[in-house]
């Protein structure tokens, strides 16, 4: 090959390159597939594996699927939390607690750090750290805070607020609910936003431009004007504890290239459960919306800005948590129901857009549920826990050795605790629920009925949640991971973390 | 056309340049991607937000005049929340039983205040008791104990003992409670 024709190929090979490059910043303008703008971030309160799989039982028999069930991309969190003054894992100082509450959960997947039981955005040591929807305003998005629960409760707090103890939430400061000594040695000022009640900060911050949930009575006259200083809508009123109503949500209209700024609370306290707003439609309740209308509507109002950098939307379904709590099985499911709703509203829209990253998790298991064998009992309604006996096995002659079977022991139990049964108090066994597998006729709370559940506890457990993932990046929570990832995987999705 | 080497390479060099260049300057980088500054990101103060002088007072008791010899209830943040049951004051100490009607989970805060009045009405000062998340009662020496209260659900109750100060005794013929703080898991 020839000088002349080395550097002739050389300048074909080159324009080639440039070529590409130049339709890839052509592709780009246009919108790369590959490019995320938005990323919505689903959490499920309390919803572990079996919340999951029970749910799906429930409403689409064996061979369904909840919406979740739908995304590519599927995995497991540790939720592990840690002690007061513990250092990461992997450093020396390291010391876990194996169940987390929804605060030490939310801070790990908002600021990628493990903290103390009750921390919000503050590590175990005391020290704040940014929360990715804080990286994500400061970056130009636009970003999103959506909750069942009260808007200062753990988990959308956890992206809104810097707090020391999660019981410091307003109206009013209390040195009992929001110093921590034992992390800071002694008492911070009161100007310190450390304890500052999480209320106060929401309202001051501007860190979520769309703020949909409950809460009013943590909220006050001066929040309100805090709120329209910054130039947000704020629906209902704070000042007059006037919750908002899904008819003054569907008053408010998105407009292009604007800011969109919401402030919605229709509760005092946490929203209300869907059985309850459905069994009595007259009542100021009833009037609330659903998660998923407020997802629905909170993508409305923060999909309103071109180029690369779109919307952080957080949502939270609170109340499966609540009522795991409650061992309140029908609303346990009922919740998780309501919850893969508002996972089909962010789904269908990431479909749409092709830019968005859709994570759907959990932060702890709540309450041990269950699904046992029909026509079974638990441990804790038997005689004793199972038999295990067999010295001359070395397969089964480890410690406890039992020399009774666990039969069922009607003293401590009489059975299912729905339908007929709930108004008997010894029961305390397992709740039945017909599925759409069951034969016409089979009815919630019968021996017929094939889906037998059961709890635990009345509190958290410390197993692994599951993760689900949906656009490009999401594969990144295939996989066993810590919740912690989940700051990294999304962080670096919308390219404010490095 | 036959260049000669030299010019063709030179020809081929500016060309590969100006076409290497043409993306710079005709096809903008958009958006920067530099993730911000973290401590940037944290909003640190409030201005205009006046900073807590101590453990609050609720308003409402200022303006009530209980009747002697009763405790009456001020309205507070989280009325709808729960119930006071078999509220009484002594010579010593305001007593009773709060139980929160809101939540069965954990309960992780809840304070109850105590004012105490004058003959007159006016407040003279308050104590309080507190429940705290890591299972503390606080309540100026007085006894507490929490109880299931029978029902559907197992609400959380709380007895409380709240002590009249020492130096308000010989004044004190009325009490008012409130809420201010109360939150659960």
């Amino acid at each position: 090959m020839n000088k002349s024709f080395r550097l002739a190929a050389a300048a074909v090979a080159l324009a080639s390159i440039v070529g590409a490059g130049m339709a890839g910043v052509a592709e780009a303008r246009r919108g790369n597939d590959r490019e995320i703008r938005n990323v919505i971030y689903l959490l499920g309160d309390g919803m572990g594996r079996t919340h999951v799989t029970a749910a799906r039982e429930r409403y689409y028999g064996a061979d369904g699927k909840l919406v979740m069930e739908t995304l590519p991309n599927v995995g497991q969190n540790r939720t592990y939390s840690v002690e007061p003054g513990s250092g990461q894992p992997g450093e020396p100082d390291f010391l876990p607690n194996y169940v987390t509450d929804s605060a030490s959960a939310a801070t790990a997947w908002t600021t990628g750090y493990k903290t103390y039981n009750a921390a919000l955005a503050v590590d175990a040591k005391g020290e704040s750290h940014a929360t990715v929807m804080e990286l994500a305003k400061k970056a130009g998005y636009r970003t999103g805070n959506v909750s069942t629960a009260e808007i200062t409760d753990a988990t959308p707090a956890g992206q809104m607020s810097h707090v020391l103890m999660r019981g410091c939430q307003g109206p009013d400061y209390s040195a009992k609910a929001c110093q921590n000594t034992e992390v800071t040695g002694k008492e911070l000022p009161t100007t310190d936003v450390r304890v500052t009640p999480v209320a106060d900060q929401i309202a001051r911050n501007g860190t979520a431009d769309v703020i949909m949930g409950g809460g009013l009575g943590r909220f006050d006259a001066a929040d309100e004007q805090a709120l329209k200083d910054q130039g947000y809508t704020v629906l209902g009123s704070p000042a007059a504890q006037r919750v908002a109503t899904e008819s003054d949500l569907n008053r408010v209209k998105a407009k292009k290239r604007q800011q969109n700024k919401v402030f919605a609370l229709y509760n005092k306290g946490n929203l209300t459960i869907e059985k309850s707003k459905r069994e009595n439609p007259s009542s100021a309740e009833a009037k609330e919306p659903t998660v998923a209308d407020m997802t629905r509507k909170s993508i409305e109002l923060l999909n309103t800005q071109k180029g690369k950098k779109g919307f952080y939307l957080q949502v939270e379904g609170a109340l499966i948590d609540k009522r795991s709590h409650a061992n309140d099985a029908a609303q346990t499911l009922e919740e998780t129901k309501a919850f893969d709703e508002a996972v089909r509203v962010a789904l269908d829209f990431a479909k749409k857009d092709k830019h968005t990253m859709v994570i759907v998790t959990a932060d702890h298991e709540c309450a041990g549920f269950n699904i046992i064998e029909k026509g079974t009992y638990t441990n804790a309604e038997a005689v004793t826990p199972p038999t295990n006996v067999d010295s001359g096995n070395t397969a089964n002659n480890s410690v406890p050795s039992r020399a009774k079977s666990g039969k069922l022991d009607p003293k401590r139990s009489s059975g299912i605790v729905n339908g007929d049964g709930i108004n008997d108090p010894a029961n305390f066994g397992p709740a039945t629920f017909r599925t759409p597998d069951d034969a016409a006729g089979v009815k919630d709370g019968s021996p017929e009925a094939s889906l037998w559940l059961s709890y635990l506890s009345g509190n958290h457990t410390g197993a692994d949640v599951p993760v689900y993932g949906y656009g490009p990046g999401s594969q990144k929570v295939a996989g066993s991971i810590e919740n912690t990832d989940l700051f990294d995987i999304v962080g670096q999705a919308l390219k404010v973390t490095r | 056309m036959n260049h000669p080497p030299a010019r063709s390479s030179h020809f081929l060099s500016a060309l590969a340049v100006a076409l290497l260049t043409l993306p710079l300057a005709g096809c903008g980088a958009g958006e920067p991607d530099t993730p911000p500054e973290p401590s940037s990101a944290i909003a640190s103060s409030f201005p205009g937000l006046a900073a807590a002088s101590g453990d609050p007072t609720p308003s409402s008791m200022v303006t009530l005049n209980p009747a002697a010899g009763s405790v009456e209830q001020a309205a507070g943040p989280f009325d709808n929340r729960f119930t006071f049951k078999d509220l009484r004051l002594s010579r010593d100490a305001v007593r009773g039983t709060v139980t929160v009607t809101s939540d069965i989970s954990e309960l992780l805060e809840l304070q109850v205040v105590a004012g105490f009045h004058d003959s007159s009405g006016k407040l003279l000062g308050t104590a309080r008791f507190t429940h705290h998340l890591d299972g503390t009662h606080d309540h100026g020496g007085g006894e507490s104990e929490a109880a299931a209260t029978p029902g559907v659900e197992h609400f959380h109750s709380e007895e409380f003992t709240i002590k009249v100060p020492e130096e308000l005794r010989s004044r004190v013929v009325s009490a008012s409670v409130s809420v201010p703080v109360l939150v659960n898991e």
